[in-house]
């Protein structure tokens, strides 16, 4: 190729003039010998590379102008010299405009330079030398990154929210949430603690993802990540540029009251370096997280507390009564702890009484009123022989301590000998009656329904007797088991029907099978007290 | 969740008649509480309580029928359920509590 190098040149500019003109040139202009060297720079070059004057820039060795700057592609990794648009034109090809990053050295002063570079040939062909011209274009490219990563920032927190919106009610799944939400977006391994209320600290979640192998320990917990937990947020590393070179991000998950967990978020080598930018987004992710993290640990609590409240309902063991295979079972309710209570007392004359009784309405308030029952009817129960005078004192006490309508349901049964078998003595008090299963698969009610517990002072309660023979079973149950009103006796009583039980705890394990299918999410209690007569001595 | 529950109500002087309609429930029955207090307070001493449209009644439902029976009967009143449905009469009647309210 061959550059016709008088074209348009009127006779009138001398050198000077022209180099006065290349000056008022606002974008850079430097010409290139063949060997790298500089031959010429206008004003703007010499500003653009930090010299005082062209004649200073131009005079530079080659070598110092390469290691005054860091050179970075629109990735951000390092930008070979070799493909350098002026490197490129002295070989003698046109290269097309290149987006440029660099910075000085020891400088976070970015720039962005749109580079242009023309081989000029002598008459031979050889490239005699290259004009670069370097247009600046940082506050241009400022301004689109500044868009761009606005626009990822809201993408990427909308993902978070409704990848955390889906989460269940419970801390860890939470947390897992996040971790994916974070890697390998935003870094190769994410771990998340949690700090429950009690001062517990736990990681409850960890995930290593994208191009890296994370090395990272977290056997004991990282000081970043205790800093977090403290509440304040955290960027350390790169320590040094390496394959194992890391950034470690950590931040707060902030609850109303102080923090509920942290977030520790890692990115390794050759993954340029976490910012103060992905730090602030990390932070977001956490805030997002935050109520979901404190809605799971109230929950965790309650339930907790509930099912405390629900073992001190019940004996920790049941009474042993000779001759007889007994076998228990309550499950609170799923929102939390309802009024269902069994128990096994002496009465007076030596018999034992089976109990089993439901308080009206849920929560804490029924639990506290079904522990006043429960104590009273055990306090009582060594003062009577006979159940329904025995529930006649209770329903005295409860009258005048069940406030507001509450009362208490309650189904019983003496067990004393009989020359066939067991006599059970049965008193039934507003509650669903007792089954008898025999030992031939009918099944039986049995009892007479009276009042409940707690309404009117009159009781009058009628007692029934029932004959158990060898391989019959006695059932108590409360009407999560049943239903209310009884709505699904008839399941429940085919169920046992189709069973030759070997123990007690066989029918208990069958009287929840069928009430969780009846009600899955079982919204009441459900209870049973079983007992089975194998008979024999 | 919205409970399902309403109630529509026709007073006289000393007299009232409640139509219950949906779930008297753990959830719901305390507005049924809250309105035999006010019923009782403003000297309302007979109520009806019209149970054709209620789907269902659960032990904190029976709470507020005892606890509104007990206090009509104190000032010689009472309180009546008409139109049944099987379901919760089957529920009253398991309860015992058949025996002790007024069913027309």
């Amino acid at each position: 190729m061959y550059q016709e190098t008088e074209a348009g040149e009127r006779a009138t500019l001398s050198p000077q003039d022209l180099s006065a003109a290349l000056n008022a040139v606002s974008d850079a202009i430097t010409v290139q010998a063949p060997d790298g060297s500089l031959l010429w720079a206008n004003q703007a070059a010499a500003r653009l590379l930090g010299y005082g004057s062209p004649g200073e820039l131009v005079s530079a060795p080659v070598n110092e102008l390469t290691q005054r700057f860091i050179l970075l592609d629109e990735q951000g990794n390092p930008f070979p010299l070799e493909k350098l648009p002026g490197r490129l034109a002295l070989t003698g090809v046109e290269p097309p405009e290149t987006l440029v990053r660099w910075r000085p050295y020891g400088s976070d002063d970015i720039h962005w330079s749109l580079v242009r570079a023309t081989p000029v040939f002598d008459e031979g062909g050889a490239v005699r030398f290259a004009v670069n011209v370097f247009r600046e274009d940082t506050s241009r490219q400022v301004a689109i990154r500044a868009l761009q990563r606005s626009e990822e920032r809201l993408a990427f927190l909308a993902s978070a929210t409704r990848a955390l919106l889906g989460a269940p009610l419970d801390a860890i799944s939470i947390a897992e949430r996040l971790a994916e939400v974070c890697v390998p977006h935003l870094g190769d391994r994410c771990a998340v603690w949690e700090l429950e209320a009690n001062g517990n600290v736990r990681r409850i979640a960890d995930r290593a993802g994208g191009a890296s192998q994370s090395s990272l320990e977290l056997e004991v917990t990282p000081e970043c990540v205790v800093s977090a937990l403290g509440g304040a947020s955290t960027l350390a590393g790169p320590d040094e540029r390496g394959p194992d070179s890391l950034t470690l991000a950590a931040v707060p998950i902030p609850g109303e009251s102080g923090p509920v967990g942290a977030i520790l978020v890692a990115r390794h080598a050759p993954r340029p370096p976490m910012s103060q930018y992905d730090l602030e987004l990390i932070e977001e992710v956490g805030k997002r997280a935050a109520p979901k993290i404190e809605n799971a640990q109230l929950y965790a609590e309650r339930a907790r507390a509930a099912a405390v409240l629900s073992r001190s309902l019940v004996p920790s063991e049941l009474q042993e009564v000779p001759g007889l295979d007994l076998h228990a079972f309550i499950r609170p309710a799923a929102s939390g702890v309802g009024g269902d209570f069994y128990d096994v007392v002496s009465l007076s004359d030596g018999r034992s009484l089976l109990v089993i009784a439901d308080v009206s309405g849920k929560g804490p308030e029924a639990a506290a009123l079904t522990a006043m029952a429960r104590y009273t009817l055990t306090t009582l129960a060594r003062y009577h022989a006979s159940p329904a005078e025995l529930l006649a004192a209770v329903n005295e006490t409860l009258v005048d301590q069940l406030p507001d309508g509450r009362f208490c349901t309650l189904a019983c049964g003496a067990f004393g000998p009989s020359p066939n078998g067991i006599r059970v003595t049965v008193a039934v008090a507003g509650h669903p009656k007792p089954m008898v299963l025999r030992a031939s698969g009918k099944v039986e009610t049995c009892g007479e329904t009276g009042l409940p517990l707690g309404v009117f002072y009159r009781l009058d309660l009628i007692e029934r007797d029932v004959l158990l023979e060898p391989g019959d079973s006695f059932l108590l149950v409360t009407d999560g088991c049943v239903g209310e009103g009884g709505a699904w006796e008839g399941t429940l009583h085919r169920a046992l029907a189709a069973v030759q039980p070997a123990s007690a705890e066989e029918l208990t394990a069958l009287v929840e099978k069928v009430a969780l299918r009846v009600q899955p999410d079982h919204p009441d209690d459900i209870a049973a007290l079983v007992a089975r007569y194998p008979g024999g001595d | 969740m919205a409970p399902n529950f309403d109630m529509q109500i026709e007073t006289d002087t000393d007299s009232a008649v409640i139509s219950l309609l949906g779930d008297l429930d753990f959830h719901t029955a305390r507005r049924l509480r809250e309105k035999l207090l006010e019923l009782h307070s403003e000297g309302v001493n007979k109520v009806v309580l019209d149970m054709a449209a209620l789907e269902f009644i659960d032990s904190s439902g029976l709470s507020v029928l005892v606890a509104g029976l007990k206090r009509l009967k104190n000032s010689d009143g009472n309180l009546t359920l008409r139109a049944v449905p099987e379901q919760t009469r089957r529920v009253l009647e398991v309860s015992g509590l058949s025996r002790v309210l007024s069913i027309a």
